[in-house]
């Protein structure tokens, strides 16, 4: 999943170049005919490049006419091959490069720098996870993102049920989500991290904690961002799984650029599951009104969960004026049933959530603008979606699906809600060269979030007369400076501001008299430093420090739109100090035998940290200011490789939040609900060209092991206290590709143990499942 | 819901700039003496969940402590009621909506056990024993008022936590127009009676403030009798949030003694002049005593009685909060205390609390009280203001409160006596 992994898989090349009309491709091999993988192959004196592949391929667009090639590989002696061609034609080269007698092995794999080895060698604590080997699974997005060192999936249940991710310890809103930089939380509940397809996504960078400037992010424990495909030519993707509990999945994401410059690009996607899983819960008795004393293995009755959406951009790229115009619409649309509130000793049977998004947006970059080195871009969109809460059962279920007429309608609460969102975003970057070795960057991010709802089945629905907002503003400087090639630094600076109103009620005592227009407000600094040192050309050190704030989300201050979140206007924004120490080393054994290990050590202190609680009388969560949390932790990974026949790695992440709230009874205590300790193990093997040429045969286990947590602070120790119990849950996949990947067809078994698995407490996940994925893939059709 | 939560939120910040240090262990009990027949049950809370501790004495060094090893833990946040010494339940309240609810007993070796968990399709506003069975309700407020508005009543067997659903309309019940809206049960001359405030929209408003309606009901919670008094004192309320829970008293002579904080709402409290009362209605009788009138606001000059705590005889303790009108606080702070005869009509305020002089700015929280009727005394659960928390005695005759046992945890809710079974 981690740079090594990029050994492995195919790549999809650099930075398209389209001034090109010819064409070669080739395969790079040792003297033993052993494909090399990683090779930079270029046209001489330019920067038009490409890597072979995972299998030793590459492609290269060049111009017609004479051309000298050059194929470079640390390790190899560089060969020079000189071509020519006509235009519009193709060649093929077969080509050997020889072992590099003076290179020593420890080099071997210092390969040419991807993209998400540049990410990872920044100063921040940061992993790329390549999403392209999991394109061919039948799984999520949040799934891949489950595997990452210092990162954890809290789910509630099945396909699209909410999800939370923690980064190092810091979970919820402190953590930010990005889709090519811009902010997803403005993006409506059809269109986040619980619904997103893998295939939409190239890689996933997580920052852990410290952020850099460009994201404009006031995160606390880190950011998301989902970098999207975008292939050069014409290109398509496609696939289908069908898996256990009806679970239908479908992702088509094509687009052609022309040699002029006009690029169109689709994606269209689709997630339907029934999520009618097994699990185990009390049943109550109609007649006497008692819950069942043990639980009863019962399946979910009222889950299912479908989105759609579609994703269109079109404009102009690699123009005088522009790199990259770009106008883009985003549509999509979710249907949620709720099976059960906030813990599952209860049954719903006929509420039900949808939202939509409606999402325009506007991409221009463009490099060298008016002055020699000076990048601008300006990215917006604008969200006219909203959403609908329906709860107007007049029917009480209990777990069986059996159901007697209620008394009052609706099984949570009776509502029929209605909202329509109005969020903007707009994000300003600018970076200027100042000189070789000092790159100044300027960001800042508007947002503008703005809710009108309407609860139909109120008389006196005063709260939502007026709308609520929650405006934001992050501005962000940046100076980075390359000292020499083994060391870098990067200072910054950023200011965050909000502003916030709402039509709330200030009586908080008997009846609903007092509605008034609330606005809530502040201004914040903050600052950092981040640096990475090169101690051998294959061990590295990094380091950073940051102050930073986070403001309250509107879903904090207002309350989820509907759910179990209800608002508290009182919150205050949380500001951190974040320390982070981390080393990557990479070592080979022999020539086929590759190491690497990273470790990160982090140090969080946290004032006014907000946390979520569950109140489980109402069955509800609200969000609070806890005074000062301190989290200490430290994750880490090691992978293996051999040539390309096998990959294993495992990473454990180890965090100890605890509230430092002077004079309570949880002083020192570890802040409940969330996992300390848990572990990710996965192992592929892969057979080359069996029953058809050019294909590939891989089989991977994933093992991902949570050790126990407790349900309340761990200085209450009653000898009842709940637990949510340790999990080990083993999935395995096999893969079969062929014609290079362009076709795949992949069967997968998760929890194939069928352990019974919670995240939360009481909420069961599912039990062992099967799925079924076929996948195309064409690029440069 | 609203105002509950932020009740919360307010007792959270209280206990988030609390000072103070742990110095007791807890949990090692140095007196070998366990009476395992008889426990007293703290229930208190980390914020998160609530525990609950048993322990043998209620005395200064007796530390209850929710973090110990021998606390039970109650998950989630509940409102606690013992019925006599067989049972204590936690509720979760949901407003109209099903919530679920346990019930804990004192098994033979003296742990506390959970017997069941129940599951009722409302949330208890106010609760009361009547003929052998617990019953608990919640009146519909004309949030969504083209409904028929009910009021649902529980029976629920105390031996084996089952529970019978009886639902009844309340419009009109008690006023042309207006809704009723239950505040306390109990049981009287052999009839379930129930307390009940008319209303005519979700935030409490009334044309009929200074009504007082006692409604008698025959065994199947059909309508018997509307007994109404006009011009004297208001509801049957002592009212915080949604929540009712006392003001129906039937002293040891038979005798039905009617308590009302004089509430109205806010909207209307700054134009309508309501004093807290004490109606009477004499054993057999089934309307108010013309000549009984106890005017408490009176009495205390200027302040209102809340909730109404029955010791024998005709002494009654009864918690009470500061302000008239618009200055009226409706139960949030009733923080303090005062001894009255029913009979004499005497009133004195109870002293010993903390920091009494300053409530009005100071106010600190107060649990459910228990009514220890074998020591005559009444026990109130208190978190003071710089959030420690203990259990405080009231001794009737001389109307002075003691500092009794403390409780480790981030809240007291409640005390009682839990008993194992025979």
């Amino acid at each position: 999943m981690r740079k090594l992994l990029l050994l492995l898989f195919w790549t999809l090349g650099m930075i398209p170049a389209f001034a090109q009309d010819a064409l070669v491709r080739g395969f790079v091999h040792d003297t033993d005919g052993t494909p090399i993988v990683g090779v930079l192959a270029f046209e001489k004196n330019t920067n038009n490049a490409s890597y072979a592949d995972a299998k030793g391929f590459f492609e290269l667009k060049i111009k017609s006419g004479k051309n000298t090639l050059v194929f470079s590989m640390p390790g190899y002696l560089k060969q020079e091959i000189s071509v020519e061609l006509a235009t519009g034609s193709e060649k093929g080269l077969n080509v050997t490069l020889e072992t590099d007698p003076s290179y020593t092995l420890g080099e071997v794999e210092i390969l040419g720098k991807s993209e998400i080895r540049e990410v990872e060698e920044s100063g921040f604590n940061v992993v790329a996870i390549d999403a392209k080997p999991f394109h061919n699974a039948s799984i999520g997005l949040s799934q891949v993102l489950d595997m990452a060192p210092g990162v954890k999936i809290q789910q509630e249940g099945g396909l699209g049920s909410r999800t939370n991710v923690t980064v190092n310890g810091l979970s919820g809103r402190h953590v930010r989500f990005f889709i090519d930089g811009m902010p997803m939380d403005a993006m409506s509940s059809a269109f986040q991290i619980n619904n997103l397809p893998v295939n939409l996504a190239e890689r996933i960078e997580v920052y852990k904690g410290v952020v850099p400037v460009n994201f404009g992010s006031d995160a606390l424990g880190g950011a998301v961002n989902i970098v999207t495909k975008k292939s050069p030519g014409k290109y398509l993707d496609f696939s289908y799984s069908y898996g256990s509990f009806n679970t239908h999945m479908t992702f088509l994401n094509t687009g052609i650029t022309t040699d002029k410059g006009f690029t169109f690009q689709l994606s269209a996607y689709q997630n339907y599951s029934d999520n009618d899983y097994d699990v185990y819960a009390t049943i109550k008795d109609f007649e006497t009104n008692l819950l069942s004393k043990e639980p009863q293995k019962v399946r979910r009755f009222h889950d299912v969960y479908h989105n759609e959406t579609v994703i269109a951009k079109v404009g102009l790229v690699n123009k005088p004026f522009a790199d990259q115009l770009l106008f883009g619409f985003t549509w999509g649309q979710e249907y949620d049933e709720i099976q059960h509130p906030a813990y599952l000793n209860l049954a719903f049977g006929e509420k039900y959530q949808t939202s939509k998004i409606l999402m325009p947006s506007f991409l221009y970059s463009k490099d060298n603008l008016f002055i020699e080195n000076l990048k601008v871009s300006l990215a917006a969109n604008y969200n006219f979606g909203g959403g609908h809460n329906v709860d107007v059962s007049d029917r009480e279920y209990n777990w069986l699906g059996d159901w007697v007429p209620s008394n009052s309608p609706g099984e949570i609460q009776y509502s029929d809600y209605v909202y329509d969102e109005n969020n903007a975003t707009i994000n300003f970057n600018l970076n200027y060269q100042l000189d070789p070795k000092h790159r100044l960057t300027v960001n800042n991010v508007a947002n503008f979030f703005s809710r009108q709802g309407d609860e139909k089945v109120t008389n006196d629905d005063y709260i939502n007369q007026e709308p609520r907002v929650n405006n934001r503003n992050i501005l962000g400087m940046s100076l980075t400076s390359d000292h020499n090639s083994r060391f870098s630094t990067s200072v910054f600076g950023k200011m965050y501001h909000y502003s916030a109103s709402a039509y709330l009620n200030l009586s908080n005592q008997n009846g609903i008299d007092n509605f008034q227009t609330v606005t809530q407000g502040d201004t914040k600094f903050g600052y950092g430093l981040t640096g990475t040192y090169f101690l051998k050309e294959d061990l590295q050190l990094k380091a950073n420090y940051e102050l930073t704030t986070r403001l309250p989300v509107s879903e904090e201050l207002f309350g989820e739109v509907f759910g179990f979140y209800v608002a508290n206007f009182d919150l205050r924004p949380e500001q951190s100090q974040n320390i982070n120490l981390g080393f990557i080393y990479s070592w080979t054994l022999a020539q086929d035998h590759v190491f690497s290990a990273d470790v990160n050590g982090f140090y969080r202190r946290t004032r006014d940290f907000i946390r979520t609680t569950i109140n489980y009388s109402q069955g509800e969560g609200t969000y609070e200011n806890v005074y000062l949390v301190k989290t200490p932790g430290v994750d880490g990974e090691i992978r293996y490789s051999f040539k390309d026949r096998f990959t294993a790695g495992t990473s454990l992440s180890y965090v100890k939040p605890k509230n430092y709230s002077e004079g309570s009874t949880y002083y020192g205590g570890t802040l409940p609900n969330q996992p300390n300790f848990f572990v990710n193990l996965d192992a592929t093997y892969f057979l080359n060209d069996i029953w058809k040429p050019e294909s590939r045969l891989s089989f991977s286990y994933n093992l991902q092991y949570t050790d126990e947590f407790l349900y309340d602070y761990d200085t209450y120790q009653a000898s009842n206290r709940a637990t949510i119990p340790t999990q080990w849950n083993h999935s395995v996949y096999g893969t079969y590709s062929w014609a290079s990947g362009k076709y795949n067809v992949s069967l997968d078994c998760k929890n194939l143990l069928d352990a019974r698995l919670y995240d939360n407490y009481s909420l069961q996940k599912p039990g062992r499942s099967f799925s079924v994925k076929f996948r195309c893939y064409f690029n440069k059709i | 819901m609203k105002t509950t939560k932020h009740f919360l939120q307010l007792m959270a910040a209280a206990a988030a700039f609390s000072f103070y240090s742990c110095d007791d262990n807890g949990g090692d009990d140095p007196d070998p003496v366990i009476p395992t027949e008889s426990k007293y049950v703290v229930a208190a809370t980390s914020g998160e969940n609530d525990y609950l501790v048993a322990g043998d004495e209620l005395a200064a060094g007796a530390t209850y402590d929710a973090t110990s090893t021998g606390a039970v833990q109650s998950p989630g946040d509940r409102s606690w009621t013992f019925y006599g010494t067989d049972v204590v339940y936690g509720f979760l309240y949901n407003q109209a909506d099903a919530a679920t609810s346990s019930s804990y007993v004192l098994s033979d070796d003296g742990t506390l056990t959970q017997r069941n968990e129940l599951a009722l399709a409302v949330g208890v506003q106010t609760r009361g024993e009547a003929k052998g069975d617990l019953i608990m309700a919640n009146s519909d407020r004309l949030r969504e008022p083209e409904l028929d508005q009910k009021a649902y009543f529980y029976k629920v067997d105390t031996q084996t936590d089952a529970s019978e659903l009886i639902t009844i309309v309340t419009n009109n019940m008690l006023e042309e127009g207006e809704v009723a809206y239950f505040t306390d049960i109990t049981e009287y001359e052999g009839n379930i009676i129930a307390g009940a405030r008319s209303i005519s929209s979700s935030a409490f408003t009334s044309a009929h403030y200074n009504s007082t309606y006692v409604v008698v009901f025959n065994d199947d919670f059909t309508v018997k009798q509307v007994i109404k008094d006009t011009g004297r004192t208001g509801f049957v309320a002592g009212q915080k949030y949604s929540q009712g829970e006392t003001g129906l008293e039937v002293v040891e002579s038979g005798d039905l003694y009617v308590f009302s904080s004089g509430q109205t709402n806010y909207a209307d409290a700054e134009t309508t002049t309501i004093p807290s009362g004490i109606l009477k209605i004499n054993q057999g009788e089934f309307e108010f005593d013309a000549d009984y009138f106890f005017n408490i606001t009176e009495a205390s000059n200027g302040h209102n009685l809340f909730r109404t705590y029955y010791i024998g005889g005709t002494t009654f303790v009864l918690s009470m909060y500061p302000g008239t009108n618009a200055e009226a606080t409706f139960g949030i702070d009733a923080d303090r205390f005062a001894v009255v005869d029913v009979a004499s009509k005497s009133f004195t305020w109870v002293t010993g609390f903390p920091s009494a002089a300053g409530l009005e700015t100071d106010p600190f929280l107060v649990g459910t009280p228990f009514v220890d009727a074998e020591n005559s005394q009444l026990v109130v659960p208190v978190t003071t203001s710089d959030s420690k928390h203990y259990l405080y005695t009231i001794n009737p005759s001389s109307a002075t409160a003691t500092q009794s046992s403390e409780i480790i945890g981030e809240g007291v809710k409640a005390v009682g006596i839990l008993k194992a079974e025979e």
